[in-house]
C-alpha cells in the first residue's frame, strides 16, 4: 500500500466516522412531541373580558345587552379521550354591570368537548360545551340552559404547561313560561362573548 | 375512595348552595330587566339615604322634612341646560340644638298666603312644637305656634285640611290627661290651636282628609275610623265610622285620601285591603282578597302605605305606596274604586324596575300638579320639553324621587 493509498482510505474512514457522529447527533436532537392518550387530564384557569353581545327577545335586540364590559373567570378539568379528542366540565363565573350598576352574575356549569387541532408546539382547541347557568342580579336567580362554543390557542410552554387565550361564543336562553311569576313574555335569549387567557395544567 | 367521592359531592353541594343562597324566584325576567333597564339620573344634592317623612310646596319653594327641613326652589326654565343652575336643596335652620322634623304642610288660611308649618322635637323628646317657616326667606329661624313641654307630652303628626267651611291645621297632640292620651288639635289662623272634639283616643292619628263640597272629614288612626260629615268643627262631633270599613284584626290602617275626581274616600291597611267609600260614608267597598306582592304562591301580603293622585295627561292616575315593594297603580281615578285591583307600575322603557324605589316603601308622596311647563327637563331618556305634573316619592333611608308625568312614555323616576 503505498502512501497515496494510505491516504485516501484515511480520509474516507475519517468521512465516515463524522458523517456518523453528525447523524447521530441530528437523530438526537429530534423534536420530542408528546401525546396524550386516554386518561390523560387537565386543569386549567381562564381569566379575561366578558363581553355581553346582545339580548334578544320582546320584540327588539338590544345591542350590548344594555350592560358593560365585565369580567369572566372559569376552573376547567379536562380528560383525553383520545390525541385529538377531551372531554371535561367547567365552572365559570361573570359579572358585568347594568346602567344603574347593578351587578349580573351568570355561573355556568358546562360540560365540554374538545377536538384538538395540533401543530407542535402549538395546540388549537375547538370546543362546545352543555350545561346549566344561574343568572343572578340583586337577590333573583334564574336557572337556564346554556350552550357554548368557542377557539381556543395554546403554546405548550413544557410538557406540563401550556398557556393561550379562549374565544367563546355563550348562549343562553333564558326561558319564562306561562306559569311563572315573571310570565312568558319575559322571555330573552342573552348573547355574551367570553375572551379569556388560559394557563392548563396537563397531568 | 368512597369517602373521596362524598367530599366531591359536599364540595359540589356546597358550590351550588352558595350560588342559590339567598336568591328568590324573580318576579320579571333577569335579561328583560336588564335589557329595558334606564340609567336614574341623580341630579340634585339631597342625601340619597335620608328617611322623608313628608313634603309640601308654598309659593315657587319646595319644602322637605327629613330630619332636618330642606327646601330648594321649583325647576326654572332652560335651568336644565345648566347643572350648575338646578335649584338645590339648602336647610332651613333648625329651631334648636338636636331639633328634628318629620312632618311639614302647607296651609292657606285665607285663600291667599301660603304658610308652611313643621312639627319639630326635641333630641330628649321633651319638648315639641309646631313651627311656622319663612316661606319668602326659610334662612330665617321657624317662629314657634304651639307647644308642649313635658315627658308626658308629645306632638305628632300635622296635617292641613280644607273642610269646606274652614281651612285647618291640625295637630297629633299627646298628654292631655293620662299616658296614651292623644287628640287633635286645630288651627283655623296658625296662632291659636285647640281641641277638636270627639277625638280623644290612645293612639295618635295616621291621617286626616276632608271633601271640601261635602264637608265630610274622616279621621284615621291604627285601629279606628271616625267620620263627621259637617266639618271640624260645626254640628256633631266626630263618631265611628257606621257602617264601619270592616278592618280584619290585626290588621291596621295605614292611609287616607280623599279624591275629589272619582269623589271617593280611600283607605288602605298593612295586610292587602284598600276601602273606598263615597262622601256620606253610607257604604264602604272593600277588596275582599288581600292584594299580594306577585300570582306566586304563598307571595306576601302588601301592606300599603299611603296615597298619591297624579295628573297624567287626561287623567288622574291613582298610586299607592307599600312598605318595601316600592308602589302600586290603582288606575284612573275618575273610575277606580277599591276593588278596581292595583297593578305594578308599566316597566318598559321605564327606570322604576331596577330602581331602589321599586324595593323600598313609599312613606311620603308629593304632587306638583302645576310645575312650570313647557321647559327642557333632563330625564333618562334625555332632554325633554315637559307639561306634566311631576310626582315626588319619599322613602325611608332611601331618599327622595322625582317622576314627570304626562300623557305619552313611561315615567322615569330621578333622584333629589
Amino acid at each position: 500500500m503505498t502512501k497515496k493509498h494510505i491516504r485516501r482510505v484515511a480520509l474516507a474512514l475519517l468521512l465516515a466516522v463524522t458523517t456518523a457522529a453528525f447523524a447521530q447527533q441530528a437523530e438526537d436532537e429530534e423534536i420530542f412531541v408528546p401525546t396524550n392518550s386516554l386518561g390523560d387530564q387537565t386543569l386549567g384557569i381562564n381569566l379575561g373580558p366578558f363581553i355581553p353581545l346582545f339580548i334578544a327577545g320582546g320584540g327588539e335586540v338590544v345591542p350590548w345587552g344594555n350592560l358593560t364590559l365585565g369580567g369572566v373567570g372559569s376552573l376547567a378539568w379536562g380528560s383525553y379521550i383520545t390525541n385529538e379528542f377531551k372531554l371535561g366540565v367547567e365552572l365559570g363565573g361573570s359579572f358585568s354591570f347594568t346602567p344603574n350598576r347593578r351587578a349580573l352574575f351568570i355561573v355556568p356549569l358546562v360540560v365540554n368537548a374538545s377536538y384538538i387541532f395540533q401543530a407542535y408546539p402549538f395546540d388549537f382547541p375547538v370546543s362546545v360545551g352543555l350545561g346549566t347557568s344561574f343568572s343572578r342580579i340583586d337577590e333573583y336567580l334564574k336557572v337556564d340552559p346554556f350552550v357554548k362554543a368557542g377557539g381556543s390557542f395554546f403554546w405548550n410552554y413544557s410538557t406540563q404547561w401550556a398557556f393561550g387565550a379562549n374565544l367563546n361564543y355563550w348562549f343562553i336562553p333564558q326561558i319564562y313560561t306561562d306559569n311563572s311569576e315573571a310570565g312568558a313574555d319575559e322571555t330573552r335569549l342573552g348573547n355574551f362573548l367570553e375572551l379569556t387567557f388560559s394557563a392548563l395544567y396537563h397531568f | 375512595m368512597q369517602h373521596k367521592k362524598r367530599i366531591g359531592y359536599l364540595i359540589s353541594a356546597a358550590l351550588l348552595a352558595a350560588v342559590l343562597a339567598g336568591c328568590s324566584q324573580s318576579p320579571f325576567g333577569i335579561f328583560a330587566s336588564v335589557a329595558r333597564e334606564r340609567a336614574i339620573l341623580d341630579d340634585r344634592n339631597l342625601d340619597n339615604e335620608i328617611t322623608v317623612g313628608a313634603m309640601t310646596k308654598a309659593g315657587t319653594k319646595y319644602f322637605l322634612a327629613a330630619g332636618a327641613l330642606y327646601y330648594r326652589d321649583e325647576d326654572n326654565p332652560g335651568a336644565a341646560d345648566d347643572a350648575d343652575k338646578k335649584p338645590s336643596w339648602e336647610s332651613v335652620p333648625a329651631p334648636g340644638t338636636n331639633y328634628t322634623t318629620t312632618s311639614v304642610v302647607t296651609v292657606d288660611f285665607t285663600g291667599t298666603d301660603e304658610r308652611v308649618f313643621a312639627v319639630y322635637a326635641s333630641a330628649d323628646g321633651v319638648t315639641h312644637r309646631v313651627y311656622e317657616i319663612d316661606v319668602a326667606d326659610p334662612k330665617k329661624t321657624p317662629t314657634p305656634r304651639f307647644e308642649t313641654t313635658g315627658s308626658d307630652f308629645a306632638l305628632g303628626e300635622i296635617f292641613a285640611l280644607d273642610d269646606g267651611l274652614d281651612v285647618w291645621l291640625v295637630v297629633n297632640h299627646e298628654g292631655d290627661a293620662t299616658i296614651s292620651d292623644w287628640s287633635l288639635y286645630g288651627s283655623t289662623d296658625g296662632d291659636t290651636f285647640s281641641p277638636i272634639s270627639g277625638t280623644a283616643a290612645n293612639e295618635p292619628y295616621v291621617d286626616v282628609v276632608a271633601d271640601p263640597v261635602s264637608n265630610d272629614v274622616l279621621y284615621l288612626r291604627a285601629n279606628a275610623v271616625l267620620t263627621d260629615v259637617d266639618g271640624v268643627a260645626a254640628g256633631a262631633d266626630p263618631g265611628d265610622a257606621a257602617p264601619a270599613p270592616g278592618l280584619d284584626s290585626p290588621a291596621r290602617f295605614t292611609g287616607a285620601h280623599y279624591d275629589s275626581v272619582g269623589n271617593l274616600f280611600w283607605l288602605a291597611d298593612n295586610s292587602g285591603h284598600l276601602y273606598s267609600a263615597a262622601p256620606g260614608f253610607a257604604a264602604w267597598t272593600r277588596n275582599t282578597t288581600a292584594y299580594t306582592t306577585s300570582s306566586a304562591d304563598n307571595a306576601p301580603v302588601i301592606s300599603f302605605t299611603d296615597f298619591s293622585a297624579v295628573p297624567r295627561g287626561a287623567q288622574t292616575v291613582l298610586l299607592v305606596g307599600t312598605s318595601g315593594y316600592g308602589y302600586r297603580v290603582i288606575g284612573d281615578a275618575a273610575t277606580a274604586t277599591a276593588t278596581s285591583g292595583v297593578s305594578s307600575p308599566a316597566v318598559d322603557g321605564s327606570n322604576y324596575e331596577s330602581s331602589a324605589l321599586a324595593t323600598s316603601t313609599v312613606s311620603a308622596w308629593f304632587v306638583d300638579p302645576d310645575p312650570v311647563t313647557g321647559y327642557p327637563v333632563v330625564t333618562a331618556d334625555g332632554e325633554q320639553s315637559w307639561d306634566g305634573s311631576i310626582v315626588f316619592a319619599g322613602t325611608p333611608k332611601q331618599g327622595l324621587w322625582r317622576a314627570l308625568s304626562s300623557d305619552d312614555g313611561p315615567i322615569q323616576w330621578l333622584r333629589e
